[in-house]
């Protein structure tokens, strides 16, 4: 008996092996792994990286304000003094736990409505769940995320509800297509008239087919939220400072150009980077997964 | 213990095509047109029939995919006229359907241990301590190694998937088996294995099968009565013996004719030549009195008015056709 | 002057994927001669598409002829330039294809189909009431009912039976030597079947063409051909005239095909043929069908066999042929 078990454990470490081979087989891919990988470390990490960890809190010190790129600050201070570097560093970390919160709250309550209206594709349950979603999609994500932001109290929290309110529809949407034309593989018929229970049909049939697809489209959504939540502290609804956030970083030095354009470039490039880097990792995902089909 | 296992009366399935809004009236594509047979126990009773035939609607219906529009299916003496969901657990176990695509009716994403374990686990033929054994069980009885179990259905063949689907649809040890053209997607030299497989576990568990197919050559083998359908009727149906070497229907002769055959004995044996004439009308619209009057070479005045009356003319064979 | 209308020489044809490279045809030789029907049986996987679409250029670009010569009419036609193709392409032979509802555009009427296959395959210009006229009489001498209400219909609003009857008018609209027809009646029910066979034998008959009749069913084969190539993984293991091969096939995979076809008779039939088709990114160095084989002797792991010639025009390659032939 736990012969067949260490079997299984074998079977899945090898699909994985595979599945990194695939994946490498694109350096791009690999490039965008270490950038994501690079950015978590540095957040976790921030305390001790970070040359001036005290800069990342309510510090003031004008004689230091404005400095350009130096030995001292690599990447200059903004106009309070504060080593911008160290900032950014700290500023992955609402960055990286909006994405992450989000996700988890977003990824499964669209993923469970998608299934649902799926599955029960052209009944009730599809009109009501797939009319509401429809409602929620024809809205900009951006002005809704917005406006929801503008009635809350602006802080990360409210920030990230602002978001998850904007993008939980997408998931729904797109789960719902696959699953509406897998209900009717003759597997899940099968298992249909065997007379499983409808969760174990939904959860353990038809979703582990859906598994790919979903992965691929939260690792590319990560940027997206990252923008989208730089959008938010950008005017001002998002962390509040003084607490380093991206996109506040970038809208305090964005009064200073283009003279002392390293307060609001350095900020804008590490979204950049933070961005790219999961976009080239979910590509990468996305090409490695379809391979496998054919 | 003479009572049939199955019994199917005057069965009708239309669907829906065209809906007039605000009306209850549509067009309707009569896929099984009102037909009657019997099934015994440990009987293999084979289902031919063209495209269009409605034999595939018949296993689905019986299988409980879809519910009747009108007649009866009575299964071991009950009334069953509901779709699976609906059914008694016992009769959800009792009757199981292998579908004709081996690609499709396993989940990819599924190991052969995690497909076969659900129907021991579902109807309570295994606990989660013996289920595996089980399992090894259920893959020796159709002759595949015990390491299977950790394949996925895209590392196996067509014939292979077919051989779990067959295990999974055994693992439940029904009385009724529905096979819809369980080899027609394969090679002729794993269809063998899998008939032959097929087969042997019929006669020694005792099962009945259902079995539809469009190969005549293949039914002769397997069959102990044959069932002809056209347009959602049944034309003649007999003991298998009977059917081959006396064909009374038109159509049943035209098909018989036009197999292909590789020895010249089996040319021999088939009735002389009979050239359709038109194609196969659509379930749609079919044509008044007998419906295979618009391809019939023998047909007629009154063939194109009444419908012939389905009668048993000799010992277990029925005919509907107006020349007998 | 009995020169082949095809000769496809000790060809070697494979595929380049992501991997590696897929050794498929593995050194075939077919001859068809004028107004031979010919037979290619094997079951899936086994080449013979790949065979065909090698001989007539329409491999996908992946696709390379690694080795051999194919000669039409007695040309070489194994490297030649695009311009060529289109003259070799109108030099009379024309290809059917297993599912008639892909081979038709479905956004294009049957009449703009048939029209542009006659107009393509004539040189010069042609009036559009010539062109309309011969389409019509095409579809006649394939025994299509209302031709004129055929022509403006559009593939969807036909029957598969009659789909594949447009598809035959097409291909015999250009078909003057030879007439390839890959599984032709697969998808159709078994009395279409049979009406679309006749129709085919019909047309060959009358307008004297060769035919290669692809197919995995033995029944059909036996039907329409005079000689009969039977194909296993890329290559030739046994070939001869109809009759000769249904009344005694040697080479065992042959042998164990017959064996597993169910007969009228009744007489119920083998277990079929243990295993799968091998690997083509690693194929077996010596005999392909060895790994099937129950009577394979060592030599047949380490060598491979040739295609000889064991009783009178019947070939067979396979090494408990060649000891017999050795014995003699």
């Amino acid at each position: 008996m736990g012969a067949m078990k260490a079997e299984e454990i074998k079977v899945t470490f090898h699909q994985i092996g595979h599945f990194w081979y695939k994946f490498s087989r694109k350096p791009i891919s690999v490039a965008g792994l270490l950038v994501v990988l690079t950015v978590i470390f540095l957040a976790i990490f921030a305390d001790w990286i970070a040359p001036y960890p005290d800069h990342a809190g309510p510090y003031v010190n004008l004689t230091l304000g404005a400095q350009p790129p130096s030995k001292d600050f690599i990447l200059g201070t903004d106009i309070y003094g504060r080593d911008i570097f160290s900032r950014i560093l700290f500023a992955f970390r609402p960055a990286l736990l909006t994405g992450i919160v989000v996700l988890s709250i977003v990824v499964p309550i669209g993923t469970v409505l998608g299934l649902i209206a799926g599955y029960y594709s052209g009944k009730w349950q599809d009109t009501i769940i797939m009319r509401i979603t429809d409602v929620f999609l024809g809205l900009p994500p951006l002005i809704l995320a917005l406006a929801v932001s503008a009635v809350l109290k602006p802080n990360l929290f409210n920030s990230m509800v602002a978001v998850s309110i904007a993008f939980w529809p997408w998931y729904a949407r797109m789960v719902y297509g696959m699953v509406a034309s897998l209900r009717n593989e003759y597997f899940v018929i099968s298992s249909e008239l065997m007379g499983e229970r409808k969760t174990h049909i939904l959860f353990k049939e038809i979703l582990p087919n859906c598994i790919s697809p979903i992965f691929t489209k939260m690792t590319l959504d990560f940027g997206w939220v990252v923008i989208l939540s730089a959008s938010l502290s950008f005017v001002g609804l998002g962390e509040q400072p003084p607490t380093p956030a991206l996109g506040t970083m970038v809208a305090e030095g964005s009064r200073f150009l283009p003279n002392q354009w390293w307060t609001a470039v350095f900020p804008a490039i590490a979204i950049v980077i933070m961005v790219l880097g999961f976009n080239l990792l979910g590509d990468g995902l996305r090409d490695a997964l379809a391979s496998e089909e054919s | 213990m003479n009572q049939p296992l199955l019994q199917i009366k005057e069965l009708k399935k239309y669907f829906l095509v065209e809906k007039r809004l605000f009306s209850k009236s549509g067009k309707y594509l009569k896929a099984v047109d009102g037909i009657t047979f019997d099934l015994n126990p440990r009987e293999v009773l084979g289902l031919v029939g063209e495209s269009g035939s409605g034999k595939s609607t018949v296993a689905y219906t019986v299988a409980g995919m879809y519910k009747p529009t009108s007649g009866n299916i009575i299964f071991q003496g009950h009334q069953i006229n509901v779709t699976a969901v609906k059914r008694p657990l016992v009769v959800k176990k009792d009757i199981q359907i292998v579908f004709q695509d081996p690609g499709s009716s396993l989940n990819p994403r599924r190991n052969v241990r995690q497909i076969l374990e659900r129907p021991l686990l579902l109807y309570n033929l295994a606990s989660s301590r013996n289920v595996r054994s089980k399992v090894e069980e259920l893959l020796k009885m159709v002759e595949l190694p015990r390491e299977y179990m950790l394949k996925y259905p895209g590392e196996i063949g067509g014939g292979e998937r077919q051989l779990i689907a067959i295990a999974r649809a055994l693992a439940s040890q029904p009385k009724l088996l529905i096979l819809d053209e369980p080899t027609s997607a394969l090679d002729v030299s794993i269809q063998a294995k899998i008939i032959n497989t097929l087969s042997n576990l019929q006669k020694e568990f005792g099962l009945s099968y259902l079995f539809i197919t469009h190969d005549l050559s293949l039914m002769r083998n397997v069959a102990d009565r044959v069932a002809i359908m056209y347009l959602g009727k049944i034309l003649e149906i007999a003991p298998t013996l009977d059917f081959f070497r006396n064909p009374l229907h038109p159509y049943t002769q035209m098909l018989l004719s036009a197999i292909p055959t590789i020895k010249k004995e089996e040319e021999e044996l088939k009735p002389k030549r009979v050239p359709p004439t038109g194609e196969i009308p659509s379930p749609v619209n079919p044509p008044n009195g007998c419906r295979f009057h618009t391809r019939c070479p023998l047909k007629f005045e009154k063939c194109e008015i009444d419908e012939p009356i389905f009668k048993e003319v000799a010992s277990g064979h029925w005919v509907s056709c107006h020349l007998i | 002057m009995n020169e082949p209308v095809l000769w496809i020489k000790d060809l070697k044809v494979g595929y380049r994927i992501y991997g590696g490279f897929l050794k498929v045809i593995d050194g075939i030789e077919i001859k068809v001669f004028p107004g031979e029907r010919v037979g290619l049986v094997g079951e899936t996987g086994c080449g013979k598409t790949t065979t065909m679409k090698a001989a007539l250029h329409l491999l996908p670009p992946n696709g390379k002829v690694s080795q051999g010569q194919i000669f039409l009419d007695g040309k070489e036609v194994t490297r030649i330039s695009k311009p060529e193709l289109r003259k070799i392409r109108n030099s009379g032979i024309a290809m059917i294809f297993q599912d008639p509802t892909s081979a038709l555009n479905p956004v294009f009427t049957v009449g703009v189909q048939l029209i542009e296959a006659i107009a393509n395959g004539r040189e010069g210009k042609s009036s559009k009431k010539e062109n309309f006229k011969d389409a019509v009489s095409i579809l006649e001498k394939v025994f299509m009912p209302d031709p004129q209400r055929i022509m403006r219909n559009f593939p969807f609003q036909l029957s598969g039976g009659m789909r594949q009857r447009v598809c035959i008018a097409m291909a015999l609209s250009r078909a003057k030597k030879l007439l390839i027809a890959d599984e032709p009646t697969t998808s159709l029910d078994v009395t279409i079947q049979a009406e679309i066979l006749d129709l085919i034998q019909r047309i060959v008959i009358e307008n004297s063409l060769s035919l290669i009749l692809i197919t995995h069913s033995l029944g059909v084969a036996r039907q329409m051909t005079d000689r009969i190539y039977v194909m296993y993984a890329g290559t030739i293991v046994e070939t001869a005239p109809t009759w000769a091969i249904y009344d005694g096939p040697l080479h065992p995979y042959t042998k164990g095909l017959f064996d597993s076809v169910p007969r009228l008779t009744g007489e119920g039939f083998a277990d079929g043929i243990p295993g799968r088709i091998p690997n083509y990114l690693n194929p077996p160095l010596g005999c392909r069908f060895q790994p099937r084989c129950e009577q394979s002797l060592p030599i047949c792991s380490q060598k491979k066999p040739q295609l000889l010639e064991i009783s009178k025009d019947h070939w067979v390659s396979c090494f408990l042929y060649e000891e017999k032939r050795g014995e003699k």
